[in-house]
């Protein structure tokens, strides 16, 4: 298939897809490989960020998205005010953080670097389906693990978890440490 | 805890201004300009539990964490004022230890979340604004969810988010600055000799409305709150003028402004604030 042709096909499939389109699912359904899906998608991307108009094609949680730009929010939001999404609270973000990036992490892991119980936030973090039990560990109790999930990635607007920003270091008087 | 000063329906506020202990320490590190490897231990102690004690005068639910940080904090205090043990093979290196190392690392561990938090929030607010067909980012939120700190708090929920603030720092500053008003007007009170008994009517309802006139009366430059604060008659009447704000803040009748971090705090009267309701009812 030309390369225009992909890049319209796949533009079709990012409207109607309901999560971000992995360039391996996008590549099954056209039937390519995998590696020209992603140019494709790239591509697409692209002549999306080039054209400045009410719309752009992102990559986030490992796949590619097409959504409206920043600036159209406020309209966005008159049209369907239950789209308005809440910010998240101070504590919710902290021990997003904690597990983000330290995952695996259990409760107890958690609350250590907070200094107070994180219960309620972890629940909370579930219910969101931003945190997600992936496993025990081994010892007195089993504590439940928690890691991240895709929709993390979504909702902060990473492509993967290599995308997070660098934890800022911990210095001990101008050594770095940690 | 109920409201007991007044005649009002009994009602919860809670006043979450720092995310724990760990949180309000740091606070305090930068507002006193102090060193964090180096904390002026006898000060810090203090500061942090004049802010405890004006949230107990505020018959606030102080969680456990707080006070289990305050009994640390004396505990170092006294470890520092132990002489030194002189370095020998036969102490053992706990006990040669500065007494403040270990909060100092957990101070740094939580800090470099903290920060971390901070960035990831800012891609948050970009990414929030980003909405496909099937919904925001993440997708549409579960039943269940969306109550974080959106709308008003009900009766019982926490008073964190402030209609409106401005300014440099976050919300949680502005409330912590606010608390330290009230905390040094009431070590003002407790400083002056024992006056006259003032007989005056101290419902939080009164406080309410006296506060409404003073904020229409400044409505083009903000009411000072300390300034406002200073104004009580008695120490009583200055916690539940404090009370009379929060109820306020809950109502979304007012917004707070603050120029600078640890700056005077402003007051503004929204429209519509002579419809204030009944404090406890919505």
């Amino acid at each position: 298939m030309a390369v225009e042709r992909v890049k319209s096909a796949l533009e079709a499939l990012l409207l109607v897809a309901s999560e971000p389109l992995s360039p391996r699912r996008a590549a099954t359904i056209i039937g390519l490989p995998d590696a020209q899906a992603r140019t494709c998608l790239r591509l697409l991307m692209d002549d999306y960020h080039r054209r400045e108009g009410g719309l752009d094609v992102i990559e986030v949680g490992g796949g590619f998205r097409l959504v409206t730009r920043p600036e159209f929010d406020e309209f966005v939001a008159r049209l369907e005010p239950s789209r308005a999404q809440p910010p998240l609270s101070p504590a919710a973000v902290e021990t997003l953080a904690i597990v983000a990036y330290n995952q695996p992490q259990t409760r107890m892991d958690v609350e250590g670097v907070r200094g107070v119980r994180c219960e309620g936030v972890l629940a909370t973090l579930v219910d969101r389906g931003l945190v997600e039990e992936v496993g025990r560990k081994e010892g007195p109790g089993r504590p439940i693990l928690y890691g991240t999930t895709r929709r993390f990635l979504e909702f902060f607007g990473l492509r993967d978890l290599s995308d997070l920003p660098p934890l800022p270091k911990a210095t001990n008087r101008g050594e770095e440490v940690g | 805890m109920p409201l007991s000063l007044s005649g009002s329906p009994a009602y919860t506020v809670r006043l979450e201004a720092f995310e724990g202990p760990l949180d309000l320490l740091l606070h305090l590190i930068r507002r006193e300009e102090m060193d964090v490897y180096d904390i002026p231990i006898a000060r810090i102690t203090q500061q942090y539990l004049e802010h405890i004690e004006t949230l107990a005068d505020l018959d606030l639910d102080t969680a456990s964490e707080f006070l289990l940080m305050a009994a640390t904090l004396m505990d170092i205090k006294s470890r520092m004022l132990l002489p030194r043990p002189v370095e020998s093979e036969f102490i053992d290196e706990e006990a040669q230890a500065d007494p403040r190392q270990e909060l100092v690392r957990r101070l740094l561990e939580y800090r470099r979340y903290k920060e971390a938090a901070e960035q990831l929030a800012d891609r948050a607010a970009v990414a929030r604004r980003a909405h496909s067909r099937y919904g925001g980012p993440g997708g549409p939120l579960p039943p269940s969810g969306g109550g974080v700190g959106q709308g008003r708090p009900g009766p019982g929920e926490p008073v964190g988010g402030i209609a409106g603030a401005s300014g440099a720092g976050s919300g949680e500053g502005l409330l912590a600055s606010l608390v330290s008003a009230l905390g040094e007007v009431l070590r003002e009170f407790d400083q002056r000799p024992p006056g006259e008994i003032v007989r005056e009517t101290l419902t939080v309802a009164d406080k309410i409305a006296e506060l409404v006139s003073a904020l229409l009366e400044a409505k083009d430059r903000g009411l000072d709150f300390l300034a406002f604060l200073r104004r009580a008659r008695s120490r009583r009447a200055a916690v539940v003028i404090f009370l009379a704000l929060l109820e306020l803040m809950r109502q979304g009748r007012v917004r707070l402004t603050q120029e600078r971090p640890f700056g005077p705090v402003l007051v503004w009267a929204q429209t519509g604030i002579e419809h204030w309701g009944w404090p406890g009812r919505d």
